[in-house]
């Protein structure tokens, strides 16, 4: 067939280059923890999700650029991860969630042994192309709760923002504030038998500083928000593009629950006041520590 | 993994659709490692190679002849695997086979006392949806006849299975949702089709998980599900999770990749010019993941794949062999 002809070409050029990616890239400390991540995979190389760690790590390679040298992050704590099953909980906020990938980073970075963290993608991503199976081969999967119990049934660590997009949307005015979260974490903890680790993340929710949420907007593009960065006069649309401020994530001690996963809505929602107090402590004890917004 | 019955009497096992790539095998298997007396039943003629140590009927579904072998036989157990999987078959053919033609053995097997009886349904019936699950377990809604009407005879039968085993509780079914099947042996299936395209369209962007299962291990299924005393829906899958991409460059196909939005309608053209022979219905499924969890069966029926994932990748047949067909 010659109308395959440039797709086969294209194919092999894309491998080339990826090997060549691969070269320059994975240096030693790559090769350690593509050689130390437990995990479950097939003969093939892919775990029963789809993750396949050779592709991962070379995600890895760009974001612990971004996350060594960008934000120039810092995690604290992180000998808190206890091994096997844990929920890590973590306040949302910048508008883009890369406060997500910084997180995923430093945990496959500093933990050891170096831990895979899971969150749950937004519902429309499958059906974008190269990024869906892109975040599929990095781990990342469809966020619904029979995944997630899977998941931890399956001794994986997951990344939840219970605040979701009241957190992540929220003004440069409310930095730090915890918005409501959300039950289904703690009935999900409940049931398996997870412990949660509250993960303070300072630094994200001022590095697209939005000044107001343009809620018409929102409404036409079907986004759940549409942020105004303070920077739009200035940098227009690279005000998008998160500015380079100091990460600090911190890992509180793990919070072990008991109790009725089915109870009411009240119960539940005592335990994860508890869960959102200890955040707050994470979070006030990242701010104290931070020299400032841009420090080095 | 054989399993000698220690009892008197032989049971009595009929096999409808015995003539079926599952069929034999699934025959050959159970001469070797069981005293069950078996009984096939298909609407073709089974001439050559038959064995010799089982009873053949030839019987068509939608006549009374295949009444007749139910109430001369009194089956103890029964494998129902009389099923249209060719997708290129008109709708309403399959429909008439499918799901007129099961009902009708499921009235049988409670009118003449059958004990036992196993279905087979497919892994499909879940539908390729990308708000899918990354594992798929039994309890999740058919999502197959949102979509694609074309295929709503899978979801039909599947449901009608269902609603038949609560109604007759003193029969213990079974209903097993196989993933793509592949051997040497099986000469159908939505898999099967896709593969036999030339080239083999892929959506550009997307790379699905996909799940096969050796035909062998479909039969271990099928036995433990004769065996054991359990009725219920169980997945049966494969011994891992492949990406799409990795099957197809294993197998060394052709592939042409389309952007996603023109995929049916390339589909469509190339269908009818005979180089895909993949339905554009059944398209959806080189898009989206359809994975499904195997918890269940591996926890009741001890179910456990026996073949590697690279043999069961080798089991696949080569594309050349069944283009010359």
């Amino acid at each position: 067939m010659v109308a395959e002809a440039p797709f086969v070409y294209l194919r092999r050029a894309m491998a080339t280059l990826l090997d060549r990616f691969d070269r320059l890239v994975l240096d030693d400390e790559l090769r350690s923890i593509l050689a130390r991540i437990p995990n479950k995979l097939n003969e093939f190389g892919y775990d029963p999700w789809g993750m396949n760690p050779r592709v991962a790590v070379r995600a890895l390679a760009v974001t612990r650029w971004l996350f060594r040298n960008y934000f120039r992050a810092e995690t604290h704590g992180i000998e808190n991860l206890p091994e096997g099953r844990v929920l890590l909980i973590a306040n949302h906020g910048g508008q883009l969630p890369f406060d997500g990938l910084l997180v995923a980073t430093g945990a496959i970075l500093d933990a050891d042994p170096p831990r895979v963290t899971r969150a749950m993608v937004e519902r429309w991503v499958p059906s974008l192309p190269w990024i869906s199976s892109f975040f599929v081969r990095c781990g990342q999967i469809v966020g619904n709760r029979e995944d997630c119990r899977k998941l931890l049934e399956n001794d994986e660590c997951v990344l939840v923002f219970p605040e979701g997009v009241r957190g992540s949307g929220k003004t440069i005015w409310h930095r730090y504030e915890l918005q409501r979260f959300g039950l289904g974490f703690m009935r999900l903890a409940l049931e398996t038998n997870t412990p949660i680790v509250p993960v303070g993340v300072v630094g994200a929710e001022e590095a697209i500083p939005s000044v107001h949420d343009l809620k018409p907007v929102a409404r036409l593009l079907g986004a759940p928000y549409a942020p105004v960065p303070a920077t739009l006069p200035l940098l227009g649309p690279l005000s998008f593009v998160p500015l380079p401020t100091k990460i600090l994530l911190n890992f509180g001690p793990p919070l072990y629950f008991e109790g009725d996963a089915d109870a009411s809505d009240a119960e539940v929602s005592d335990k994860v006041e508890q869960v959102k107090a200890a955040l707050d402590v994470q979070i006030q004890a990242g701010l104290e520590r931070r020299k400032g917004v841009f420090a080095r | 993994m054989s399993r000698k019955k220690k009892e008197k009497k032989p049971r009595t096992l009929l096999i409808t659709g015995v003539c079926g790539g599952v069929g034999r095998v699934l025959l050959r298997q159970l001469l070797e490692t069981t005293d069950l007396h078996i009984i096939g039943m298909d609407k073709r003629n089974w001439v050559l190679d038959r064995p010799e140590r089982f009873e053949f009927r030839q019987a068509d579904l939608r006549r009374s002849s295949a009444e007749d072998v139910f109430r001369t036989v009194r089956p103890w157990g029964l494998v129902h695997l009389a099923f249209v999987s060719d997708q290129t078959v008109p709708r309403d053919k399959r429909h008439v086979v499918n799901v007129q033609g099961t009902q009708r053995v499921l009235e049988w097997c409670a009118r003449y006392g059958v004990q036992k009886v196993v279905m087979m349904s497919r892994a499909a019936v879940y539908g390729a949806r990308p708000d899918n699950p990354s594992l798929i377990t039994e309890d999740m809604p058919l999502k197959l006849g949102a979509a694609y009407v074309e295929l709503a005879d899978l979801v039909e039968f599947d449901h009608l299975c269902r609603s038949w085993m609560w109604e007759h509780r003193e029969t213990e079914l079974v209903l097993l949702r196989p993933v793509h099947i592949v051997g040497p042996n099986i000469r159908e299936g939505m898999l099967y089709q896709y593969l036999r395209s030339n080239p083999v369209l892929t959506a550009l962007g997307f790379d699905p998980m996909i799940q096969l299962v050796h035909e062998r291990d479909v039969i271990r299924a099928i036995q433990l599900g004769l065996e054991k005393p359990a009725r219920g829906i169980y997945n049966v899958p494969g011994p891992g999770t492949l990406p799409l991409h990795v099957v197809l460059e294993r197998l060394g196909r052709r592939t042409l990749p389309v952007p996603h939005p023109l995929l049916s309608l390339a589909d469509r053209w190339l269908f009818r010019a005979g180089f895909s022979k993949l339905p554009a219905h059944a398209i959806d499924f080189v898009r989206y993941s359809c994975v499904v969890d195997g918890a269940r069966i591996a926890h009741d029926l001890g179910y456990e794949p026996s073949m590697s994932l690279q043999q069961t990748l080798d089991a696949v047949p080569d594309a050349r062999s069944a283009i010359l067909e």
